[in-house]
């Protein structure tokens, strides 16, 4: 067992092509963390999470610590309690949630056996993609291995915990990636999302407790509650906790995945790590967190990835995968691809994301192939307007409307061009 | 002498024994039945490749659970197949990061080497073709998926051989299983 | 009470409802689709934007949907703010991108909820240029057309048919903007209910196809406030007629009966009125010329007059048709030679079920009061066949426990998707005691399949826990499960129905029901009666007078005139039985709408007028008496009962007569009010097309309209279209075409219908304190527990909706979806019967035989065999078994 403290918490197991055995991770200081847990009160634990002040990995960003507090607690409160880790990885352009599974399932348990002794949970399941079959082999490989090493069950390590878990594969469809059509898809039910409140924390799955997270997110507890909250918070470069998974893909030199210090510029995620664009490519704009977040500008290179800063400039940190926007391909084109991805995976619950984003992604065809008109610029703002937030049952059309509306914004040209010739100005290139 | 729940509309399709034990085990997972509805049609679709309207019933039957909500639960989601697919399912990724990597002289290629349009099978039933959204490799794009292996980093030109190995491999397992 | 501001102006409302309704209440105009009053909110539509203040400095708002939203004290919210005009605007182009232009050929076309919508939205063009989606439609049965194309995707259908009504075989299929709402194959609707679909639907996917079989637009159909006549319920209705055709039937709202939803055979059972065999004139036998002869209404009356006046005559009323109706036959006969048309053991069981309510042993429960209680037991009824609506009110109570789950967590009822999350496989308890498995099974914890006599010694058992005088460790643990609930429940409610064969039964659920009651003030209790009218007749009618006293009368000394009105005896009786009796009598009087197998045999045959054709009153199960007003006139050779039986007296003065006669019905004529100078209600709509041209086939002359001197309302599109104390004739209201505008008459949502009147309730006060001595101990009464010779077997009634009531019966779209008649049993009673691989059998009664397919149904306890309702008439309960060849 290691004592010195990981300056990569998240992937330091990444080691090799195959994840470790329950014995080799243990081996390198795994499940120590939640042996620390074990230790402690769940009063104690979710302290540590609050004070570290680790937001949701999925994307919006939520405190995790604070989305624990809302599970009822005590004698009276409804049981069992459900823990679900959120792995239906479909958001276009993300792709940081399938190395974690392939690479150390293991970290994955732990942190939902932190997570579990914390809020009480006795059973839990693992909301997987479809797509992801190694993912799922690897798993299910470390359940069945942590199962006979008493590490999920009953009384576990001889503690009062008791959780099982279980490893549920979706059948494809985004929308599960939002929590509560997540909860639905779990119960065997089409995947619409749910109301709020009440939230799942008080009546979820079942409608019982049930406490939803990021796959990275649950990466992050181990470590937390190992070195403590502090530790966690000096990870971070700017104002937000701890490391995080950024990704760049689209015409780099070198496209790939890095566990950074959150705050770490766009500018540094581009250059030095993915090394810069490929000759011959200039960047035209990039896409920061996945197909549901605004484009942003060359401008915009020097914001550190961190909730807040990414927000003022006028996207989201989303999954802190960025695509990159050359000058050789066609931006409506692009945004035909994303806002077409969105009305096809509509649930079909509410009428402007229904009905909304198909005839966008018709116009935008229109447009890409050249039989655009201009007025379809007021309708595509109109779209931008009528499927804005609050206006739509879920944040799915929302999501859609982002690179839709940004795009409006920075690449208006591009789409007049379109209109007046008739014709797309890269097909040439292409 | 009839039996008041005999359904003469549809044919029966029994489910076999190792089917009705894999359904049990899902069924363990959840406390009501109905929570193992996506688990059971992709059990079926396993063994099956796709979920034919006497499975749906039968799976329904054995559930007890109406064959209306099995099939508005089949209907909802991309992968379940409620029309028969080839033996080999390949899905390019048309994810937005892959198109900017190629995606469409991929899919072209794709669509040439098979002769289907999207959604089709082929001929002698071993390919049907659907791509995707997003496979979650976009530093690898452009990716194609073929069954459960992900190829990453495609090459347009690689398509055939791409396809050739997979169709030495189906045979290769067919003849082994026979 | 809160007080909340809207576009300025202050306004009192209720907090336990959201914004949408509260605006709803006040009369303002807030578009929606996908809620409903009785279905709640989910959020789906998002037409009822608007805009949301977070206090008097807020000028920038947030667009919030008024649905979703609950009514808090000092809200202040915008209608008409211009981003909410222009969101409404946009969602509305949204469902228009694939709603077809098919206006002029959609049935809905004129009250369809979208076009008020897109209307009050203000959209009027389209921008879009791409290609509508199109959709397969499928064949859904013989009362409900299907055009799918036509979907906004509100989810209201498949909310009410699946989430409300329990339908199993209806569903959402596919996903985004391919979504398709129907069954998962072409095939009848199953769920009794389906009709609804047809209201619930806020444009024409689900059309009535029996209206489509004589279609005109709504604003050409005649109306008036009525009451549905096929069921002892009383639900409330509006018929609608053009031009002599009864075109269709829909909900008229009751807040305590029938609510927004009918059962099929009340809305698609009508057709009986336009049969092509109802009888338009007088008939006469001519026994020396062996002919029918037509005559005119004057012979016909003398006749009757004569034959009435012979040296003896019996008349037996009905149970279908109207209090006046009976009374007036009652009235022209003489009490004593008055009789029911129902057997003996129905008759005894109705008064002494009214007495209990009278006496004030037992409360008399509206199904409102069902579907606010926590715990139900149903004894002995398969009602989901018998009174229908019962069931789906049943299926409501079922939900209660969540609710009130959902409450403590602070989610209000209407709150719909949300309740029904938190509440799960939670349910209110429902407890079945029945004879076979029923459609109500899958909303109930426990249903038990037990023959009559197994049935009354549960419930007594249940009785004798209840009252501690007997001990818990010797009771069964079904009886111990169903004692469990009801004592820890806050509003228990016990339904039953004297339908049932026996009569121990319904005593022993009586004398529970009156231990409950002692027990738990709030307790509830419903007893469903055979027909529309079994309570009315049972008032005017001595115990002893019944139909199988009448038919011993006739047996031991055949009157010279037998007078049957609207009543086919050969639905009780077995031809075997009957005929030899009605060939000893010389003149047979019949009255009825259609030629029936005993009207068949009438000497003298006289039309009457339909429910829709008349006005008249009917006492329905809980002892409710309501007015049902006719509709549309009827040619003057068809008249009701009452003008046959008296024609010198109108209607207004008959109903003094009843009330002077009939201390319990005094405050009858308040029911209906004459027409006075002045002041008319039109039955038509001022938009009615054609008045002089409908006619013109005929004669091209403009007739002037009939009049109608009973009521306030008139056969044509003059008058107003309401009145302060008057319910309308029809629905519609500016802005409102569709039957939507009902919140436009509601004196608040779902409260009754302004003018409208909630009927005269017979047994609302106990006209004694109420006793706290038991009766006489039901366990003494068991005469069905008799045992039964060996060899024989105890039939009972298999019912069924679209069998069981006569007029219906007649009607072709309910014909199709009548099963098959078959004899049903257990596979070990068909061993013991030595019937085992039989495909029919013989059934051997003393009253006569039949030959019936036999089905196995392992619900079915042994003992016992389950055939249709009429053929357990007409054969009795003890028969013989043998395989048919």
């Amino acid at each position: 067992m290691t004592n010195a403290q990981p300056s990569l918490p998240l992937t330091q197991y990444c080691t090799s092509e195959q994840p470790l055995t329950l014995s080799a991770y243990q081996q390198q200081g795994g499940y120590s963390g939640f042996k620390t847990a074990l230790e402690q009160t769940p009063e104690r634990v979710l302290e540590t999470i609050k004070d570290s002040r680790l937001r949701g990995r999925g994307g919006a960003g939520f405190p995790t610590g604070l989305k624990w507090s809302f599970v009822p607690q005590g004698d009276n409160a409804p049981s069992p309690k459900y823990l679900v880790a959120n792995g239906d990885e479909m958001e276009p352009g993300a792709f940081k949630d399938r190395y974690l599974l392939e690479q150390a399932p293991h970290q994955l348990i732990e942190g939902m056996l932190i997570a579990a002794h914390t809020i009480g949970a006795s059973i839990g399941y693992i909301f997987l993609r479809y797509e992801y079959h190694m993912a799922a082999k690897r798993i299910e490989n470390a359940l069945q291995e942590c199962y006979q090493a008493g590490l999920l069950g009953n009384k576990i390590q001889g503690s009062e915990l008791t959780f099982d878990l279980h490893i549920h594969t979706s059948a494809g469809r985004y929308i599960c990636g939002e929590e509560t059509a997540l909860i639905n898809a779990l119960e065997g039910k089409r995947a619409n999302p749910r109301a709020k409140p009440p939230y799942p924390q008080v009546a979820g799955l079942w409608g019982k407790p049930t406490i939803v997270n990021n796959i990275e997110t649950f990466f992050c507890l181990p470590g937390i509650v190992q070195y403590g909250a502090d530790w966690f918070q000096q990870l971070g470069r700017h104002k937000d906790s701890g490391t995080k998974l950024f990704g760049v893909s689209g015409r780099v030199k070198k496209p790939g995945l890095w566990e950074l210090p959150m705050g770490t510029t766009i500018r540094e995620i581009i250059e030095e790590h993915a090394g810069g664009m490929c000759d011959g490519y200039q960047l035209r704009g990039l896409i920061p967190g996945g197909g549901s977040t605004d484009f942003l500008l060359p401008e915009h290179l020097d914001t550190p990835m961190d909730y807040d800063e990414i927000g003022n400039v006028g996207s989201r940190m989303g999954t802190g995968t960025i695509t990159v926007l050359d000058d050789q391909f066609c931006p409506v084109d692009m945004v035909h691809n994303l806002v077409a991805f969105f009305a096809q995976e509509s649930c079909g619950w509410c009428t402007p994301c229904r009905d909304g984003l198909p005839s966008a992604t018709y116009v935008l065809e229109q447009i890409e192939t050249g039989h655009g008109k201009p007025e379809d610029m007021t309708f595509l703002e109109d779209i931008v307007d009528f499927v804005a937030p609050g206006n739509t049952f879920c944040a799915l059309a929302p999501g859609a409307a982002e690179p839709l509306q940004s795009a409006l914004k920075y690449f208006r040209d591009d789409f007049d061009q379109h209109i007046k010739d008739g014709c797309c100005p890269y097909q040439a290139v292409q | 002498m009839t039996d008041i729940n005999d359904n003469n509309n549809v044919q029966i399709v029994q489910l076999t024994e190792q089917e009705r034990s894999e359904l049990d085990h899902m069924l363990d997972h959840y406390p009501v039945a109905s929570g193992a509805s996506i688990d059971a049609l992709k059990m079926i679709q396993k063994f099956h490749g796709w979920v034919s309207d006497q499975h749906l019933a039968a799976l329904a039957s054995y559930m007890q659970i109406p064959v209306a909500e099995l099939e508005s639960v089949a209907t909802f989601y991309n992968l379940i197949f409620r029309k028969p697919v080839g033996d080999n399912l390949v899905h390019p990724c048309d994810g937005f990061s892959c198109m900017v990597m190629g995606y469409r002289k991929v899919h072209q290629n794709l669509k040439q080497a098979l002769n289907v349009n999207d959604g089709e099978t082929t001929g002698d039933k071993s390919y049907t073709l659907i791509p995707l959204p997003c496979l979650g490799a976009c530093d690898k794009a452009p990716v194609l998926l073929i069954n459960d292996m992900l190829y990453e980093n495609v090459n347009p030109d690689d398509v055939d051989d791409i396809i050739q190995t997979v169709s030495e491999r189906t045979v290769t397992t067919k003849v082994h299983s026979s | 009470m809160a007080t909340i501001i809207i576009d300025g102006a202050k306004h009192e409302v209720e907090t336990d409802q959201n914004l949408l309704q509260a605006c709803q209440t006040l009369g303002l105009d807030v578009p929606y689709f996908c809620w409903h009053p009785a279905m709640g909110s989910v959020g789906s539509c998002r037409q009822c934007a608007v805009t949301l203040f977070k206090d008097a400095e807020d000028k920038q708002g947030r667009l919030t949907m008024s649905c979703m939203t609950p009514v808090t004290d000092g809200q202040i919210l915008a209608l008409n703010n211009p981003d909410i005009i222009k969101f409404r605007d946009m969602q509305i182009e949204a469902l228009m991108i694939n709603h077809p232009h098919d206006c002029p050929v959609c049935e809905e076309g004129g009250e369809c909820h979208l076009q008020d919508m897109t209307l009050m939205s203000g959209h009027v063009k389209r921008r879009f240029r791409g290609p509508k989606q199109t959709h397969v439609n499928q064949y859904l049965g013989p009362f409900i057309g299907h055009e799918m194309n036509r979907c906004i995707a509100c989810y209201r259908c498949v909310r009410y048919y699946r989430d409300y009504s329990g339908g199993t075989d209806f569903d959402v299929f596919a996903s985004r903007n391919n979504v398709y709402f129907g069954r998962a194959e072409d095939g009848d609707l199953e769920n009794e209910f389906s009709g609804n679909l047809v209201e619930v639907c806020p444009t024409g996917v689900f059309t009535d196809k029996t209206y489509s079989q004589h279609y005109v637009r709504k604003w050409d159909l005649q109306s008036a406030p009525s009451i549905c006549t096929q069921c002892s319920l009383g639900c409330n209705t509006f018929p609608a007629e053009r031009n002599g055709i009864l075109r269709r039937i829909t909900n008229r709202y009751h807040p305590d009966i029938n609510g927004y939803f009918l059962c099929d055979r009340g809305r698609f059972g009508y057709d009986f009125v336009n049969h092509s065999e109802r009888l338009t004139q007088p008939w006469q036998r001519n026994t020396e010329q062996r002919s029918t002869d037509k005559i005119t209404t004057q012979q016909a009356q003398q006749r009757l007059r004569e034959l009435a006046k012979s040296s003896s005559v019996l008349a037996v009323g009905s149970a279908r048709t109207s209090l006046e109706n009976n009374f007036a036959l009652r009235q022209l006969v003489g009490k004593d030679n008055f009789y029911a048309d129902c057997s003996q053991q129905v008759l005894r069981q109705i008064q002494v079920l009214s007495q209990c309510h009278q006496y004030g042993l037992l409360p008399s429960s509206s199904l409102q009061t069902l579907e606010s209680s926590d715990t139900a037991l149903l004894i002995g009824e398969d009602i989901t066949q018998t009174a229908p609506r019962i069931a789906l009110s049943l299926r409501q109570m079922t939900g209660n426990a969540g609710k009130q789950k959902a409450a403590e967590m602070g989610i209000a009822a209407w709150q719909d998707a949300e309740v029904r999350n938190i509440c799960q496989q939670l349910k209110s308890p429902l407890h079945i005691i029945s004879s076979h498995a029923t459609r109500l099974d899958d909303a109930a914890v426990n249903t038990l399949c037990l023959s009559p006599a197994q049935q009354v010694t549960l419930i007594n058992e249940i009785d004798a826990l209840l009252n501690n005088s007997i001990d818990a460790g010797v009771a069964s643990r079904q009886a111990r499960n169903i004692v469990k609930d009801l004592q820890t429940a806050k509003q228990p409610i016990l339904v039953t129905g004297v339908h049932t064969d026996s009569e121990a039964l319904l005593r022993a659920t009586i004398q529970l029901g009156q231990t409950l009651y002692r027990l738990n003030s709030r307790t509830g209790f419903i007893c469903a009666l055979p027909q529309a009218n079994s309570m009315g007749l049972a008032l005017l009618t001595a115990t002893e007078h019944n139909l199988d006293t009448a038919l011993k009368k006739i047996e031991k000394s055949p009157p010279k005139t037998l007078i049957l009105l609207e009543t086919d005896l050969y639905r009780y009786c077995s031809e075997q039985l009957l005929e030899p009796l009605l060939n000893n009598i010389e003149n047979i009087v019949v009255l009825d709408h259609l030629l029936t197998p005993t009207a068949q045999s009438a000497d003298l045959l006289l039309p009457t007028t339909s429910f829709a054709e008349m006005h008249g009153s009917w006492v329905n199960y809980e002892g409710r008496v309501q007015a049902a007003t006719s509709c549309f006139p009827a040619p003057d050779e068809r008249r009701p009962g009452h003008l046959w039986f008296n024609a010198e007296t109108d209607f207004h003065s008959l109903l003094i007569e009843v009330a002077d006669c009939e201390a319990q019905l005094k405050s009858l004529p308040s029911l209906f009010t004459p027409q006075s100078e002045g002041f008319h209600l039109a039955r038509q709509t001022i938009r009615a097309t054609g008045r002089a041209a409908v006619k013109a086939v005929t004669n091209v002359r403009e007739q002037q309209p009939q009049q109608d001197p009973d009521s306030p309302y008139q056969y044509s599109p003059e008058g107003a279209a309401t009145l302060p104390e008057q319910p309308p004739a029809y629905l519609w209201h500016p802005n409102w075409n569709s039957n939507e505008s009902l919140n436009r008459f509601q004196e608040e949502i779902n409260g009754p219908i302004r003018g409208s009147h909630p009927g005269i309730l017979l047994h609302e006060k106990a006209s004694v304190v109420p006793s706290t001595d038991t009766t006489q101990p039901g366990y003494l009464l068991q005469d069905s527990s008799k045992p039964i010779a060996e060899g024989k077997l105890q039939l009972l009634a298999d019912y069924n909706i679209f069998r069981d009531e006569e007029l219906s019966s007649y009607v072709s779209a309910i014909q199709q979806r009548t099963p098959q008649a078959a004899i049903k049993m257990n596979l070990q009673q068909v061993k013991q019967s030595h019937c085992e691989g039989a495909d029919k059998l013989k059934i051997k009664a003393p009253a006569g035989s039949c030959i019936l397919p036999l089905y196995i149904d392992d619900s079915v306890p042994d003992g016992v065999a389950l055939v249709p309702t009429n053929l357990l008439q007409q054969l009795g309960s003890v028969v013989q078994l043998e395989r048919a060849e």
